[in-house]
């Protein structure tokens, strides 16, 4: 069914079914990721956010099939337009990457080739799948567009990764990950490490682009105020597991899963001055996540039920899934009191 | 009055690089920043900005790992340049500091009670076992953790919050009086910062634990801190209440800066786009004034003149260094305060038997005075006067202060003494300038310093950037190493202000002086350290006389020079054989070059075989305008290097002024080389 909202069509152009991947130590397997799965609709902006550890860079790279050892993929299947990516030859991914799905790496200043001029490193990239380009004034003109997309000056055509500021570097980034027009593009903390000025610039960019070109983006971070800023729906992730994933607004209006809620709650805030909401980190071991739900160590409102049966995602709304047993109808009475009782202590 | 805990005042920092037979690039990390911190309450003082904006140079200047290149950092009374060890080892008990990555301050091969254990065997906390564990026990428990879940683990154990609250543990069981603190959250996961702040708040409020908090993160500084400083390339911006400068910004940049902080509400989100000129602009034309003139929305002419001072808003000390407030009272720099050093035995008994009379000379010179003077004496007179000093006002004061009040009242510097004034022995040269000489007095002049209420004042002209150097000498002993046998002498500038003091802590009867302004110093003698009466002293003033300043005004611009073409590796030379030189203050050189937008161009000013060297600023002012009028790049005294580099942002044609130097003096031969790379 076809249908255009406000977030974009229902066209989906990348199906994530139970992702699972691991990390190999000498003390067992670490569950990175623990069969997740999640939709991304054409034209839409998905944030992937969670505390570091959690699984979502783990992710990206899964879906990028640039999983490192020890990490493995257990089992999933990762579908783009309808093209299987886990069933892609080397040489097929490698076409693949850049066209279908490409990346936006973590702190710029290190992804670039410091001895290659941003030009080259750009031309390598369209070159690489397209082949030599015969007419070198075409090609210019291409990148020069590019750099428009990204608001960039022609002048750094010539230049090396070394002479640009980091905000510039990560637009080439940005640049290159969108030169070949691909499906789906992933921005990995890709304004983490910008000071808030240039951050802003940067993810206001990125947006631009996206709209412009028409791909659709993942952006994974933890700064839950950015994420506000740019994506249309977010995906929570904690200990490896999706808790929730729902529209923006839904989610900072009403969080439904209790980490959410957690998370939701400890952004500081420039406007009001609030008591501090003091919480532990993670509590478990990773190797040997505890039965039921991955949350139920911290969370508020864990009951026996939440220690033997590991939820699973609860349709709240349209696109909206939470993984909590309170919104499951048979505790809706516990999930009233529950509420209730925490709002009042 | 609160007594402060930290001072810094006019605190400048330059990093040099390169330059063996070049010219050395200079960046300025820090400059004339002002801060006070009082001692109690304690407070949460947050220093943010972008990086690059001196935020880390200064927790590093606070934390002693880098020294000031000038100014003074002022620790409960004591300027910590001139510290003893002994004072310096009380001073790093009393200043503790917490860094950033709570990951690799940890050895991951030992237990986290080895931590502890160092700390007990560094600052020496307790022989007895049992009381060193409850110690431990109540360190770990005013940061909310306890001794049997943390002290056996190892660091990979425990999460990013947890290990920062160790470190904040660790740094209060020293005591200190202020912890630095640099970016102690940005590492740590969102849900785990509201931890370390409230560890933070615990020490503060608790145990009188005063924080410099180092961050780029507002919400936090909005949350938990008491006053903020927001700092831009070096300098403060603005500063007040982290409530009032955050609730309500009222310098450009950062309102820009607070609109930028993403508000976690997908209803409200950012409504225009933004965007930076380029690098070099933000570099090159900031050069001489408001470091922010290239990206602000309000520019005006008068920014690029000069930078702003701080200007007082309406709230209480909330002040803003934008003209925009010019109509606004300029807000006072506070005088540092120093306090007494504890004198010898000996000494506190002359000074007691002493009789007190107030000496209506500025209270402030006195006590700091008094703070730094009570030394020894020496006898044999000896008087030289070679050159001179323009109005040499001797003062000898009959009587004096009261050297143990405590700085309650603040007369101005300006009152005279209750003395007897003999008016200049001796004339100077007619440039007004610092020059070779100096003031020798000695018992065949007038009256010598015959106790410890006795003052000799001096007066002299600085000249702005002019370098002096000092010497005192005391009937032909210098001050040694430890013992220090010679009066106290403290130099004030015009505005009553410190700048230089002969003292026990200085241990050297020499010193170095840079005039910060024009104006009258007063050099003002004492008694020494013991408060014994001094004879006979000569104190030499050797700096470099500015050449005399032929002045008549000439018409305007002698002449325009067209270079033809795009900017191509070449040179203007002008010299004394080319014909007219820049005579006067008010003469102008100017020279069409022509730019092709994109090319970058390297520019170098060289005038007559010398560059523009660190502080002192012997070329002309050179200033390159583009097409449209604006200026692009200043070759000035702000900017501190004889090179630049240009991207041209449009082609045309650029002119390039250059004027007299800034003592207005003329200059008989320059060379201008412009190097770049064809469009």
């Amino acid at each position: 069914m076809e249908m255009q909202t406000e977030n974009g069509s229902e066209r989906v152009v990348l199906k994530v079914e139970k992702l699972r991947i691991h990390y190999a130590t000498p003390q067992g397997d670490v569950i990175a990721v623990s069969d997740i799965s999640f939709n991304l609709y054409e034209g839409e902006t998905l944030g992937l956010v969670g505390e570091s550890g959690c699984g979502k860079s783990t992710t990206a790279y899964g879906i990028l099939q640039l999983v490192q050892p020890p990490g493995y993929i257990v089992n999933g299947s990762i579908e783009v337009d309808g093209t299987e990516v886990l069933d892609l030859s080397e040489e097929e991914l490698r076409k693949f990457r850049w066209t279908g799905l490409s990346l936006i790496p973590q702190g710029a200043m290190n992804s670039l080739n410091p001895t290659m001029r941003v030009k080259d490193q750009i031309i390598d990239v369209i070159e690489s799948h397209e082949g030599k380009q015969e007419s070198k004034e075409a090609m210019r003109d291409r990148i020069y567009e590019l750099f428009q997309n990204v608001g960039l000056p022609n002048r750094i055509y010539n230049m090396y990764p070394h002479e640009l500021s980091g905000g510039m570097k990560q637009r080439v980034c940005i640049a290159m990950g969108v030169a070949l027009h691909p499906t789906v593009v992933i921005a990995d903390e890709a304004t983490s490490a910008l000071d808030v000025v240039v951050q802003r610039i940067v993810a206001q960019t990125l947006v631009k682009v996206k709209d412009e070109i028409g791909v659709s983006l993942i952006v994974i971070g933890h700064d839950m105020g950015l994420l506000a800023q740019i994506v249309d729906r977010i995906a929570v992730m904690y200990a490896g597991k999706m808790v929730e994933i729902a529209p923006v607004e839904n989610i900072y209006a009403e969080p439904l899963h209790p980490y959410t809620r957690l998370l939701i709650d400890s952004i500081p805030s420039i406007k009001e001055r609030k008591p501090l909401k003091i919480t532990e980190g993670i509590t478990h071991d990773p190797r040997n996540p505890p039965s039921g739900c991955i949350f139920r160590l911290r969370c508020p409102f864990a009951w026996e039920h939440c220690v033997e049966v590991e939820p699973e995602p609860i349709d709240a709304e349209h696109k909206h899934e939470v993984a909590c047993h309170l919104y499951d109808e048979r505790f809706e009475e516990r999930r009233a009191n529950a509420f209730a009782t925490f709002a009042n202590s | 009055m609160p007594s402060p805990l930290l001072q810094i005042r006019d605190a400048t920092k330059i990093y040099y690089s390169g330059g063996f037979l070049g010219d050395k690039k200079s960046v300025v990390a820090l400059e004339d920043f002002n801060m006070t911190i009082d001692e109690s309450p304690a407070t949460i003082t947050t220093i943010a900005g972008e990086s690059g904006s001196g935020k880390t140079t200064l927790a590093n200047l606070v934390l002693g790992f880098i020294k000031l290149t000038s100014g003074k950092i002022i620790f409960e009374g004591e300027d910590i340049t001139d510290m003893t060890d002994e004072q310096l080892k009380a001073y790093r008990r009393n200043v503790q500091a917490v860094f950033q990555d709570p990951f690799g301050v940890y050895n991951p091969f030992y237990r986290i009670d080895h931590i502890f254990d160092l700390v007990n065997k560094h600052f020496s906390l307790s022989d007895n076992q049992k009381e060193y564990r409850e110690m431990v026990e109540a360190g770990l428990n005013v940061v909310g953790l306890y001794g049997e879940d943390v002290l056996r683990k190892y660091p990979h154990q425990l999460s990013g919050g947890q290990r920062q609250r160790i470190m904040m543990a660790r740094a209060y069981m020293i005591k200190p009086r202020l912890i630095v603190a640099d970016e102690p959250v940005s590492m740590v996961d969102a849900s785990l910062r509201a931890s370390i702040l409230d560890a933070m708040l615990r020490l503060r409020d608790d145990h009188n634990i005063s924080f410099l908090y180092i961050t780029h993160d507002l919400s936090t500084a909005y949350q938990i801190g008491d006053q903020i400083y927001m700092l831009y390339q070096g300098t403060t911006a603005e500063r007040g209440t982290a409530m009032d400068v955050i609730d309500a910004p009222q310098h450009p940049y950062v309102q820009l800066l607070i609109d930028s902080v993403p508000v976690p509400d997908p209803t409200d989100k950012w409504d225009v786009d933004i965007s930076l000129p380029s690098e070099e602009e933000m570099r090159t034309a900031a050069a001489k004034g408001c470091r922010y003139y290239p990206r602000c929305p309000h520019r005006m002419d008068k920014c690029l003149v000069e930078q702003p001072p701080l200007f007082k808003m309406e709230k209480p000390k909330h002040e803003a260094a934008c003209y925009l407030y010019e109509e606004n009272e300029v807000a006072p720099i506070e005088p540092p305060m120093l306090v007494n050093r504890p004198m010898t035995e000996a000494a506190v008994a002359t000074a007691a038997g002493r009789t007190r009379e107030r000496m209506v000379a500025a209270a402030l010179i006195v006590v700091a005075f008094v703070a730094g003077v009570l030394i020894a004496a020496s006898r044999e007179p000896e008087v030289v006067v070679e050159t001179v000093i323009e109005e040499v006002q001797v003062v000898v004061t009959a009587t004096a202060i009261a050297p143990t009040e405590p700085p309650t009242a603040t007369p101005p510097p300006t009152a005279a003494p209750e003395s007897q004034v003999i008016v200049p022995a001796f004339t100077v040269d007619p440039a007004g300038a610092v020059d070779k000489g100096s003031i020798t007095w000695g018992e065949d002049t007038f009256g010598e310093i015959e106790s410890a209420d006795d003052r000799h004042i001096y007066t002299f002209a600085g000249i702005e950037g002019v370098t002096v150097e000092l010497k005192l000498i005391t009937g032909g002993r210098g001050l040694s190493g430890t013992g220090f046998y010679a009066p106290l002498a403290t130099i004030y500038d015009p505005d009553g202000q410190i700048v230089f003091a002969f003292d026990r802590a200085r241990r050297s009867n020499r010193g170095e002086l840079t005039f910060a302004a024009d104006g009258d110093y007063q050099i003002v003698v004492g008694a020494d350290d013991r408060g014994r009466g001094v004879d006979a002293y000569t104190i030499t003033i050797e700096g470099e006389a500015p050449e005399p300043t032929p002045m008549p005004t000439l018409p305007p611009p002698a002449f325009v020079v067209e270079r033809e073409g795009a900017v191509a590796k070449g040179e203007i030379v002008f010299g004394e054989d080319a014909g007219d030189e820049i005579q006067s203050v008010d003469d102008r050189h100017s020279w069409s070059v022509s730019g092709v937008a994109g090319t970058t161009a390297h520019i170098r000013l060289i005038t007559g075989g010398r560059g523009l060297s660190g502080t002192g600023f012997f070329a002309p002012f050179a200033t390159m305008y583009a097409p449209d009028g604006s200026i692009v790049l200043a070759f000035d005294r702000a900017r501190r290097s004889n090179s630049g580099t240009l991207t041209f942002a449009e082609t045309g044609t650029y002119e390039f002024v250059l004027g007299a130097d800034d003592r207005g003096r003329g200059v008989d031969a320059y060379t201008i080389t412009i190097e770049s790379e064809e469009g």
